[in-house]
C-alpha cells in the first residue's frame, strides 16, 4: 500500500534528525560557546528546516543549512525564548550558565577565529563537507574557502604543536 | 601534523557532546513554529502537563468558531461592550492612521533595535531587522552585514509577517472579530490552526502527557490574548513603516481587557504606555508608542521568574531593499 506523502515526509525527517543532530549541535556550540544557547538554537533550527521540509530536503547540504539557520538567529533567539515553557521534558525555564567545560584551549581557539573562518570551520570539521560544498553554503567562491581554511587550520595547529624554539 | 590530524583533534573536543531532544518535540515546534512563544508560563501547581496542554489550546478555540466578540465602536457583529477609556485612546489614533492616505515610501521597513538586558544572560547590543512589503525579513547585529545578508538572499521569512501585516491591515477598517481570529491565526502555515482534537491528545501522549487536563474556557480566552498581543506587537514592528498596519495593531490591541494604556511623556513628546499582562507568572510588557502617529518608541519586558528585564528602543523608517543593498541607510 503506498504510504502517505505526509508519512514519507516524517520519516525521511526523522531519519535526518537522528543522522545529523549531535553533529549540527557541535557546530553551532563551537560558533557559541553556548550549550544551552546551542542547543535551543539548533532545536530552533531543526523545527524550521521540518516546517520546510519540501524545500530543504533539496537543498545541497541540508545540515549545513540548519547550522547556518542556528547561527543566523542566534540572538533573535531571545526574543521566542522568554515566552516559553519548554514542552519537551527539558527545564529551560531559568536561562544557566554555560555548564561547558570552555577551558578547552582548541576550542576557545576556534571561537576566537574571524567570524567566516570559524563558519567554514565549522563546517567542514563537523558536517564533514567538502571545500565546493561550503563554497556554495556560504556563498563565497572555493578559493575563498580554501584560503579561510588554511589560515584557520594554521591558527588550530599553532595550539597542537609547540613552536619550535 | 598535517591538517586532517589537526581537523581531528579539534573535532574530538565535542566528541562527547550530544542532542538529547525527541524528534516528537522537533515536529510539534516546526508544525507551529511561533506557537511556543505564546505559551503563558507554567500555572500554579499545573506543570508541564498545564502547559503542554494549553500549548494546544488555541486552534481547538480558534478552530470552533468561539473567537470572542469584538469591542470598541467599530464591530460589525455581536455584542458591544463598553470600552474602557484606554481602547478609546487606541481606537482614535488607529481612526486617525487608517484616514492617512499618504502615498508610502520605499519598499521596506528598516527596526533598529538597542536591547538592554538587565540582570539575564542574553546579551546586550544594536540589532538591525529589515522586513519588506513582500514578506521577506533580514536580520543582522553589525550594520555592515545587513547589505551583505540582503544580497546573498538570506531571508529569515517564513509567512508570518505577510500574514500577520495582512491582518493587520484588515483590521484597520474591516470587521474586529475576523481581524483578530487571522492575527491570532498568522503563526500558522497559511493561516490555519494545524491540529484537531486527536492530534492533540496524540501529540501531548509523545511528550510524556498522558491524561492531558482539560482545557477550561477562561485559559482559552488567556491564551487567545496572549497569542493576539506578541503577534499584534511583532507585527507593528515588522509592518510598523505603514500607518494602516499601525493602525489595525491598535484597534486590535484595544481588545485586549489586560492591556491597560496611559498617556505619557517621552522625550518631550506624547507618547502612550501600554502596559500587557498577558503572559502569566507576573510577566509583564510595557510598549511605548508615539501619541501622534503610533510609531513603538520602546518596550521593557520584565520576567520576575527568569529574574530578567529587557529593554528595548526602536528606531523605525522606510527605506528600499536597493539602498540597503547598497549600504544607503
Amino acid at each position: 500500500m503506498r504510504e502517505p506523502r505526509v508519512e514519507r515526509e516524517r520519516k525521511d525527517f526523522a531519519d535526518f534528525y537522528q543522522r545529523f543532530r549531535d553533529n549540527c549541535l557541535r557546530a553551532v556550540l563551537a560558533g557559541t560557546g553556548d550549550r544551552a544557547l546551542a542547543e535551543d538554537l539548533v532545536a530552533e533550527a531543526f523545527a524550521r528546516a521540518w516546517a520546510s521540509w519540501p524545500k530543504v530536503s533539496q537543498h545541497p547540504a541540508p545540515a549545513a543549512w540548519v547550522v547556518r539557520t542556528a547561527l543566523n538567529v542566534r540572538v533573535s533567539w531571545w526574543r521566542r525564548r522568554r515566552r516559553e515553557v519548554a514542552l519537551d521534558g527539558h527545564d529551560r525555564a531559568v536561562l544557566i550558565g554555560d555548564e561547558f567545560d570552555t577551558n578547552d584551549a582548541l576550542l576557545a581557539a576556534v571561537r576566537r577565529l574571524p567570524r567566516r573562518q570559524r563558519e567554514v570551520v565549522v563546517l567542514r570539521i563537523w558536517l564533514d563537507l567538502d571545500t565546493r560544498s561550503v563554497a556554495a553554503v556560504l556563498g563565497i567562491s572555493a578559493q575563498t574557502v580554501a584560503v579561510h581554511l588554511s589560515r584557520a587550520t594554521a591558527t588550530l595547529r599553532a595550539q597542537l604543536v609547540p613552536a619550535a624554539c | 601534523m598535517n591538517d586532517d590530524e589537526v581537523w581531528d583533534a579539534v573535532k574530538q573536543t565535542l566528541s562527547d557532546v550530544q542532542m538529547d531532544r525527541p524528534v516528537e518535540a522537533i515536529e510539534q515546534r516546526g508544525r507551529a513554529r511561533r506557537r511556543k512563544r505564546h505559551v503563558i508560563g507554567v500555572a500554579a501547581g499545573g506543570g508541564v502537563a498545564a502547559v503542554a496542554a494549553l500549548a494546544l489550546v488555541l486552534p481547538m478555540a480558534i478552530g470552533s468558531g468561539t473567537a470572542p466578540a469584538p469591542t470598541g465602536p467599530n464591530n460589525q457583529a455581536g455584542p458591544v461592550s463598553p470600552a474602557p477609556a484606554g481602547d478609546i485612546k487606541l481606537v482614535s489614533l488607529a481612526a486617525s492612521l487608517a484616514a492617512d492616505n499618504a502615498v508610502l515610501p520605499g519598499d521596506a521597513s528598516l527596526i533598529i533595535e538597542k536591547v538592554d538586558v538587565r540582570r539575564g544572560t542574553v546579551p546586550s547590543g544594536t540589532r538591525y531587522h529589515l522586513h519588506t512589503d513582500s514578506g521577506d525579513y533580514y536580520f543582522t547585529e553589525a550594520r555592515r552585514q545587513l547589505p551583505r545578508v540582503v544580497v546573498r538572499g538570506e531571508n529569515l521569512g517564513n509567512g508570518f509577517n505577510t500574514r500577520g501585516v495582512a491582518a493587520a491591515r484588515y483590521a484597520a477598517t474591516g470587521d474586529l472579530a475576523k481581524a483578530r481570529e487571522q492575527m491570532i491565526n498568522s503563526v500558522y502555515d497559511e493561516g490555519k490552526p494545524p491540529t484537531a482534537e486527536q492530534d492533540r491528545t496524540e501529540i501531548l501522549r509523545q511528550l510524556g502527557v498522558t491524561s492531558p487536563p482539560p482545557v477550561t474556557e477562561e485559559q482559552k480566552k488567556f491564551a487567545a490574548n496572549n497569542y493576539l498581543w506578541v503577534n499584534s506587537v511583532i507585527v507593528l514592528s515588522a509592518g510598523g513603516g505603514d500607518p494602516k498596519v499601525r493602525a489595525g495593531v491598535l484597534r486590535l490591541i484595544s481588545t485586549i481587557p489586560d492591556v491597560t494604556v496611559a498617556e505619557s511623556t517621552t522625550g518631550g513628546q506624547p507618547t502612550l504606555t501600554l502596559t500587557a499582562r498577558v503572559f502569566g507568572n507576573d510577566g509583564q510588557q510595557v510598549l511605548t508608542i508615539n501619541a501622534q502617529n503610533g510609531v513603538p518608541i520602546r518596550s521593557v519586558l520584565d520576567y520576575p521568574d527568569l529574574k530578567t528585564t529587557i529593554v528595548e528602543t526602536f528606531e523605525v523608517s522606510r527605506v528600499t531593499v536597493a539602498d540597503i543593498k547598497a549600504g544607503r541607510f
